[in-house]
C-alpha cells in the first residue's frame, strides 16, 4: 500500500510539464546551459526514472528527505519547525469535532427533534454547504476583526512560551476545521444511533427495566460507534485537505502553508515528501480506525473469545 | 391506583386500542382486546401472521415501537394486593421500570438478535438482576451461572464470559430465557420463543418453559404458531383475527370445542393434535384484510362461510357460550352453537 502511494506520488510529480530545475534557478542563470546542466547532474535528474524513484524511495525511508529546491534548506528541518505546528491544530480539531460530534449525534438520535437534533441540522448545513475556508473568513472577521476578542491567527507570538500562551490563536483555526468535520459527523452518528435504537437488543435491554440514560449510554451508543469510527477515517484526508486551506486563511505557520508554497514554487521534492507524510499518516489512521472497531466490536477482536 | 378487580386475575386487558402512525395515515392495529389472565395459569396467544400478537405483548408492557401508541382501554396488573394500571404509568419512569423485568420477564420475537453484540452474555443477564436487587456483582454471578446451570447451558462458569455471537440459536434463546426469568418475575411473555430452532430444542426450551411455570407458581404468555404445543403447555388459549381476540377460554373449550368460524377452520385444518409434535398453525382459506382497510361488522366475514348480512352492519360483540368461553360471532344460537351449513362443506 505504502509502496503503491509512494510510486504514484513520484511518477506523479514526473508528469509534470515544469522542469524542476527551471523552478530553481534565476532567469539569469537559466541561459548558462552547462552550469544547468552540471546542475541537472548533481541532483540526479539525468539517472533512469526508475533509479530516480528508488534512491528517493531509500532516503525517504531512512529519513532523509533531501533539499528544498527552493529555499536549500534540508527538508527535515522545515519539517520539524512545521510539522507541530499542523499536529496540534489537526489533532485538536480531530479530538474536538469527535467528542462533539459524538456527543451531540448521540443526544439528537436519542431524542428526534430535540434540541440536540436540530442543533446538529443546523451545523450540518453549515459545514456541508459552506467551505470551510469560507466558515474560517467569517469567523475571522467576526471574532477577530469586530469585537477582536481573539487573534487573527498566527501560531507564536514573541514571548509566547507555553500551550495556554498560544491557546488563543489555536481558538479560530480549530473552531473552523471543527465545524467542517462536525457537520458530517453529527448526522452520522445521529443516523447510526437512530438505527441502533430499532435493533431487537434495545428492546432487551428496555425489557430489563434499565432507566434509558443507561440503555444508550451502555447499549445503543457502544453499538453505534463502529460505523462512525469508519467514516472517521473516510474523512480523515479531508481534514488534512481542509488544514491547508485553514492554515493559508489563518497564516498558520504549518504543513499547509509549507505545500503551498512548495506548489506555488514547483518545489517538488518537498511537495513529494509531504504528500508522502500526509499518505502515511492516512494510513496509520485507517490501522487505528480498525484496532478501535475490534475493541468495540467483540466479533472482529483478534482470536476473540475462543 | 387501585380498583376493585378481581385478585385471582394477575393480568386484564380491557378493551385495548393500539394505534401506529404511518407515512399515510393511522392503522388501528388492536381492537378493544380484552384477556383476563388468571394468576397461574398458561395462556397462549394464537392466530395468523400479523393479527396483533406481538403488538399485545409489547402494549403490556409500553414497549411498543415509537410509532405505536395505545389509544384506549386498560392494562391492569395485579401486584399483590394492589392493581397498578401500567398503561397509565410513564414509559419510562421509574414505576414502569421496576415491574419490567422484575414483575413481568418478557422474551421478544426473533430472539436471534435480541442480545446485545458488544456485551458478555452473563452480564446481559447479570443487568437485569443488579437493576431490582441491591446485591454484588458476585453474588449476581452467581445466580446467572446457577441459572445457566438449570437451563441446560453447558460449562456455564466459562459461558458467562462468552459473547453472544459464540453462541448457537438454541444457547441464545436459553439466555432470553434467563434475561426473562432471572428476577423470578410473576409474569413472563414469551413472544414465540422457539420459532428460529430445530424442533427438538424446540421441545427443550417448552419443557424448561413448563417446569418454571410449574414448579415456580408463575404465569405465562405464549405466542406461538404451533397447534400441538399449545394442546401440550396451554391451560387457556386466546385466538386472535385481524386485531381482535375471537374466541377465548380454556384449552378444552378452544380447541377440542371451537365455536368461532375462525378457530373452527384452524382446528380443521390440523390433523391431530396429539399425534404430530410440530404441527404449525396452518392458513385459513382466504386472504388475510390488511389492517389499513377500514371495516364494519365481523373482520372474518370476507373469508367466513357462515356470513350472512348482518355480520357487516355493526361492531360484533363477545358473547360467553358457556363461563369462562368467550366467542366473538352473532350466529351462534342460544346453545352457543353455529348453524348447520347447508350444501357447504361443513367443518364439523
Ligand atoms: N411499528 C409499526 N408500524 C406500523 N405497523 C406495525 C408496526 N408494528 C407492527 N405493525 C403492524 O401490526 C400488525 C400486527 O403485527 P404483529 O407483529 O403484532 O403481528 P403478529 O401477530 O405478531 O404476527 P407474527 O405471527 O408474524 O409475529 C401487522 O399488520 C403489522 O404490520
Ligand atoms: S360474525 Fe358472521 S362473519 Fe363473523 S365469524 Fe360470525 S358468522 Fe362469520
Ligand atoms: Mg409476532
Amino acid at each position: 500500500m505504502a509502496f503503491t502511494i509512494s510510486a504514484l506520488i513520484f511518477f506523479a510529480s514526473r508528469l509534470s510539464p515544469i522542469d524542476p530545475i527551471n523552478a530553481m534557478v534565476p532567469p539569469d542563470m537559466a541561459s548558462d546551459s552547462a552550469n544547468l546542466e552540471q546542475l541537472r547532474e548533481e541532483l540526479g535528474l539525468n539517472d533512469h526514472i526508475i533509479l530516480q524513484y528508488l534512491t528517493w524511495l531509500k532516503n525517504i525511508a531512512t529519513g532523509e528527505f533531501g533539499y528544498s529546491l527552493q529555499s536549500g534548506q534540508k527538508i527535515s528541518e522545515i519539517l520539524a519547525l512545521r510539522m507541530p505546528a499542523t499536529l496540534e491544530l489537526v489533532l485538536s480539531a480531530l479530538v474536538l469535532s469527535t467528542i462533539l460530534a459524538l456527543t451531540l449525534g448521540l443526544f439528537a438520535g436519542a431524542k428526534k427533534g430535540g434540541i440536540a437534533d436540530k442543533l446538529s441540522r443546523i451545523l450540518g448545513v453549515v459545514g456541508i454547504a459552506i467551505p470551510d475556508f469560507f466558515i474560517g473568513l467569517v469567523l475571522l472577521n467576526l471574532f477577530a476583526f469586530r469585537v477582536e476578542w481573539l487573534p487573527t491567527g498566527n501560531r507564536v507570538a514573541p514571548g509566547q512560551v507555553t500551550f495556554w500562551d498560544r491557546f488563543p490563536n489555536l481558538i479560530l483555526p480549530v473552531a473552523t476545521l471543527t465545524i467542517a468535520m462536525l457537520a458530517v459527523l453529527i448526522r452520522y452518528t445521529r443516523n447510526s444511533v437512530l438505527d441502533t435504537l430499532n435493533r431487537d437488543f434495545v428492546k432487551t435491554a428496555r425489557s430489563k427495566g434499565v432507566p434509558e440514560w443507561r440503555v444508550l449510554y451502555s447499549h445503543v451508543f457502544r453499538n453505534s460507534l463502529g460505523p462512525v469510527m469508519v467514516l472517521l477515517a473516510f474523512r480523515l484526508p479531508l481534514l488534512v485537505g481542509g488544514s491547508i486551506l485553514v492554515e493559508t486563511v489563518f497564516q498558520w505557520p504549518g504543513i499547509g502553508t509549507t505545500i503551498i508554497a512548495a506548489v506555488t514554487a514547483s518545489d517538488y521534492p518537498v511537495i513529494m515528501v509531504v504528500s508522502m507524510i500526509i499518505a502515511m499518516v492516512i494510513l496509520v489512521a485507517s490501522f487505528l480506525v480498525d484496532i478501535i472497531k475490534s475493541i468495540l466490536d467483540p466479533r472482529v477482536r483478534l482470536g476473540g473469545g475462543n | 391506583m387501585s380498583r376493585s378487580t378481581n385478585k385471582d386475575l394477575i393480568l386484564d386487558l380491557k378493551s385495548v386500542n393500539v394505534k401506529f402512525k404511518v407515512e399515510d395515515g393511522t392503522l388501528h392495529i388492536l381492537r378493544d382486546v380484552s384477556l383476563s389472565i388468571p394468576r397461574g395459569s398458561f395462556l397462549c396467544v394464537v392466530g395468523e401472521s400479523g393479527c396483533g400478537k406481538s403488538v399485545t405483548a409489547q402494549a403490556i408492557v409500553q414497549l411498543l415501537p415509537d410509532n405505536g401508541e395505545i389509544s384506549s382501554g386498560d392494562i391492569l396488573f395485579s401486584q399483590g394486593d394492589q392493581v397498578v394500571e401500567l398503561n397509565k404509568l410513564e414509559k419510562f419512569g421509574k414505576q414502569m421500570r421496576d415491574i419490567r423485568g422484575a414483575k413481568i420477564g418478557m422474551i421478544f420475537q426473533d430472539t436471534l438478535s435480541s442480545l446485545n453484540p458488544a456485551h458478555k452474555v452473563g452480564r446481559q443477564v447479570a443487568e437485569s438482576l443488579l437493576q431490582h436487587f441491591p446485591i454484588s456483582k458476585d453474588e449476581a454471578r452467581t445466580r446467572v451461572v446457577e441459572l445457566f446451570r438449570k437451563l441446560g447451558i453447558p460449562d456455564p462458569e466459562r459461558r458467562y464470559e462468552a459473547y453472544p455471537h459464540e453462541f448457537s440459536g438454541g444457547m441464545r434463546q436459553r439466555v432470553m430465557i434467563a434475561i426473562a426469568t432471572i428476577c423470578e418475575p410473576d409474569l413472563v411473555i414469551a413472544d414465540e420463543p422457539t420459532t428460529a430452532l430445530d424442533v427438538t430444542i424446540q421441545a427443550q426450551i417448552m419443557t424448561l418453559l413448563k417446569d418454571l411455570q410449574k414448579s415456580a407458581g408463575k404465569t405465562f404468555i405464549l405466542i406461538t404458531h404451533n397447534m400441538a404445543l399449545v394442546s401440550e403447555v396451554a391451560d387457556h388459549v386466546a385466538v386472535m383475527y385481524l386485531g381482535r381476540v375471537v374466541e377465548y377460554g380454556t384449552v378444552e373449550q378452544v380447541l377440542r370445542d371451537p365455536r368461532h368460524p375462525y378457530t373452527k377452520a384452524l382446528m380443521a385444518s390440523v390433523p391431530n393434535l396429539d399425534a404430530d409434535k410440530n404441527v404449525d398453525l396452518q392458513t385459513v382459506d382466504g386472504q388475510t384484510p390488511s389492517p389499513a382497510e377500514v371495516t364494519v361488522g365481523c373482520e372474518f366475514a370476507g373469508r367466513c362461510p357462515y356470513v350472512i348480512a348482518a355480520c357487516t352492519e355493526k361492531t360484533i360483540q363477545m358473547t360467553q357460550v358457556s363461563p369462562g368461553h368467550d366467542v366473538r360471532c352473532i350466529r351462534l344460537d342460544s346453545n352457543g352453537k353455529l348453524p348447520v351449513l347447508i350444501g357447504g362443506a361443513s367443518n364439523e
